[in-house]
């Protein structure tokens, strides 16, 4: 077969290199493909346990958070800060609180509302919606406006932010005009404005009602 | 001569032995030599034979050694070469020294080269060169016979080398330990004298460690009878030789040490016969086996073939291997066959090792997927029942943690206007307000931020007018507005605002304007007409 060995020489180098190259070509081809893929398995795998526990954890320490939490949530909730935003409902109370007060003149207007876009929110099935409102106002009294600003913060269902208050004397108080008050004729001293974003959080079911009102 | 060391590739080897009327097949291993068989030129299939010896002596490599008569030596001067030179030269050289001999060989003698540039220190130009030893043998009839019985046969083929070349080292060691067994410095000239079994006396003269001379004589056949006859014959081999000696510059001055391997029945009458100043050893070939490191057959104690065998067959590689076309279609072929072989076994090795640790990673990984596969069955469940646990107690979390996160959100941005205008307020004392505007804008605070970014920035101020008569010292006015916005910033300040005088009741320094009347018809101003001013305040801190 080859000048100077024998057969048996060749056949055995031939065997040894196909064994040689056929166990390389299984490792290369089949083992290590096979370990890689068996290796990201486990590695993934891996991963999603981590990541479970990692939430279990969270949820365990979250727990123990809740509780504590709790609380300033049923606070939250007690101040009506789920609000849908109805407008008559908004008027009506806004009317209970300027008879309260004792305002001369109030009038009140809403932009329409808008949802503001918040992730937490969304996570929660919920959205944040903001109206913007403008109220004219005319009293005897500034004192008055103020007392109606914190009945407002307070009483609101939600959050009240005001972004604007522009008060301005109209008359300086004398004998003549304490006269006419005295006779029962409500003379605005006080003139002016404000205006405020009423922000509340609703679930979005209520803001798309089947019915579409 | 380099000291033989055992064999690391082929711990087993087969000696054939070459000598005049046959060959000897030896086995050697690393410690031991055992003689075969030996086989006569004349015998009938002879190659069959001796391939059949080859074949069933276990050896893994043959090595061939010629013992006969037919041997050529030359001492030759080869000037300094380069490296890549050397080798043309030399082998040109060598056809030139043995024009008619196809199997050469040389090597340098470097203690030769020594002596020769001592003898001659003075001549400068006599130094240069180094001295070679130049070998060849015909490519006889018999050679070819050896060489068809070794194409007959799968083993590797060490080496054709020249026993008396081969042996110098031998020599070398036994001079060594005799001597240091007698106690004594060692001679500058030595003398093997050893029986083969093909009859011949095999005498090797060794100088300086270098082989000086060689013979082999035919002598007569150890006669157990009459042991005086052997010796006799030997002692006139060895005058003969010690003659030959004083050509190549021996003087007894140098010493001579002089070892016989035989059996003591023939050798000690020797002792008696030699007149020749010399340190007379004699030893047997157990005992000579022993001094090398080699155990030869017991029962042989004169014929000391076998020790030459077993000695070269133990050597890596031979000192002078003879080289000829016959030996390298024999041996590269098998060389390269052995070099491919052992790197297809490396690499199957390898392959295998790295199959067996790719097999173990595969498996450890199976397990691991396994186990990785109950935890994350035991944790799906642990988190499914916390689930189910916050579920049945009506909680949801998204909803508790978002609507908290995004009231205080809200909180912490807006401004309450009553804050700043209480603080106002009460710094005011007796002054009072004709109007102010208070605004607060900026970013939306419950809309998405970043986890860690700042909330929406705010602008938040108030714009303050305070009017005063149109009668008042205008200088005391604009100090009254001063201390004024002095006492807001004290409380201003606390809730992070600052107070400023936005315009005064008049500029009355150089960059206001003036406009008056003076004198008794001039129109003056009045209580009525006021003075007005305008105090700022902004927020100075960030909201949150």
């Amino acid at each position: 077969m080859v000048r100077g060995l024998s057969n048996k020489v060749v056949i055995f180098i031939l065997v040894l290199l196909a064994l040689a190259g056929g166990g390389g070509y299984c490792v290369y081809e089949y083992l290590i493909p096979a370990r890689e893929q068996s290796e990201r398995e486990l590695a993934s795998l891996k991963a999603q346990i981590q990541a479970k526990y990692e939430e279990v954890a969270k949820m365990k320490e979250e727990f123990v958070l809740l509780q504590s939490q709790l609380r300033d949530f049923k606070d939250l909730e007690a101040r009506g800060f789920f609000n849908n935003q109805n407008r008559s409902e908004a008027e009506e109370n806004f009317a209970k609180l300027s008879a309260r007060v004792g305002i001369l003149k109030a009038g009140l207007s809403y932009k329409p509302g808008e949802i503001v876009s918040n992730k937490q929110a969304d996570d929660a099935k919920q959205m944040v919606i903001k109206s913007h409102g403008k109220v004219d106002i005319e009293s005897l009294d500034d004192v008055d406006v103020y007392t109606l600003l914190k009945f407002m913060q307070e009483r609101y269902p939600g959050s009240i932010d005001i972004t604007k208050l522009e008060l301005e004397r109209q008359q300086v108080l004398n004998a003549a005009l304490l006269r006419k008050i005295g006779g029962g004729d409500p003379v605005p001293l006080i003139k002016g404005s404000f205006e405020f974003d009423w922000r509340t959080m609703t679930s979005k079911d209520d803001a798309n009602p089947p019915g579409g009102n | 001569m380099s000291a033989p060391m055992p064999s690391l590739i082929s711990p087993t080897r087969c000696v054939l032995l070459i000598m005049d009327d046959g060959v000897g097949v030896y086995k050697s291993t690393g410690r031991s030599v055992d003689f075969l068989d030996a086989l006569h030129w004349r015998e009938g299939g002879f190659e069959e034979k001796l391939s059949d010896l080859i074949s069933r002596s276990g050896a893994s490599a043959v090595v061939v050694l010629n013992d006969a008569v037919e041997q050529h030596y030359r001492k030759e001067k080869v000037p300094v070469l380069s490296y890549f030179d050397k080798a043309n030269i030399i082998q040109r050289r060598l056809n030139v020294a043995f024009p008619n001999y196809s199997m050469r060989a040389a090597m340098p003698l470097k203690a030769g080269t020594k002596a020769v540039r001592e003898a001659a220190s003075a001549d400068k130009e006599a130094t240069k060169g180094d001295i070679y030893l130049f070998a060849a043998v015909p490519s006889t009839d018999a050679f070819g016979r050896i060489m068809t019985a070794l194409a007959n046969v799968d083993q590797q083929v060490v080496g054709y080398g020249l026993l008396p070349v081969e042996s110098t080292s031998l020599v070398d060691m036994l001079v060594k330990k005799v001597s240091e067994k007698r106690g004594g410095g060692g001679a500058r000239w030595s003398i093997l004298i050893s029986q083969h079994r093909g009859g011949g006396l095999r005498q090797i003269v060794v100088r300086n460690n270098e082989l000086a001379l060689t013979r082999v004589t035919p002598v007569v056949e150890p006669d157990p009878e009459n042991p005086g006859m052997w010796s006799a014959d030997v002692s006139q081999e060895l005058q003969a030789t010690l003659s030959y000696l004083s050509r190549f510059g021996y003087t007894p001055e140098d010493g001579l040490e002089l070892i016989v391997i035989g059996d003591p029945v023939y050798t000690e009458p020797l002792e008696a016969m030699i007149y020749a100043p010399c340190n007379y050893n004699v030893l047997s070939v157990p005992a000579a086996g022993a001094m090398l490191g080699i155990r030869a057959q017991r029962d042989e104690l004169h014929y000391a073939d076998a020790l030459h065998a077993g000695w070269s067959g133990r050597k890596f590689a031979l000192d002078l291997p003879l080289t000829s076309r016959e030996i390298s279609g024999i041996r590269q072929p098998r060389q390269v066959a052995l070099g491919v072989m052992t790197i297809a076994a490396i690499g199957l090795a390898g392959v295998a090792g790295v199959a067996v640790d790719e097999g173990m990673n595969l498996y450890a990984t199976t397990v691991n997927i396994e186990v990785a596969q109950i935890q994350k069955k035991k944790i799906e469940e642990i988190y499914y029942e916390e689930l189910k646990r916050k579920e049945s107690m009506g909680i949801d979390i998204p909803l508790i943690k978002g609507a908290l996160a995004i009231n205080k959100d809200i909180t912490q941005t807006i401004v309450d206007p009553l804050d700043i205008l209480d603080a106002i307020a009460r710094s005011m004392e007796d002054i009072r307000l004709d109007k102010f505007t208070f605004t607060n804008v900026g970013g939306e605070p419950a809309q998405d931020r970043a986890p860690g970014s700042a909330l929406a920035p705010r602008a938040t101020d108030v714009e303050l007018t305070v009017s005063f008569a149109g009668n008042i010292d205008i200088v005391k006015g604009n100090e009254e507005i001063d201390k004024l916005v002095a006492r807001m910033n004290e409380r201003l300040e606390k809730i992070g605002y600052l107070a400023k005088v936005e315009t005064p009741l008049r500029d009355t320094t150089f960059r206001g304007a003036s406009d008056a009347e003076y004198g008794v018809i001039a129109n003056k101003r009045q209580v009525t007409d006021r003075y007005e001013a305008e105090i700022r305040v902004r927020k100075v801190e960030k909201n949150g």
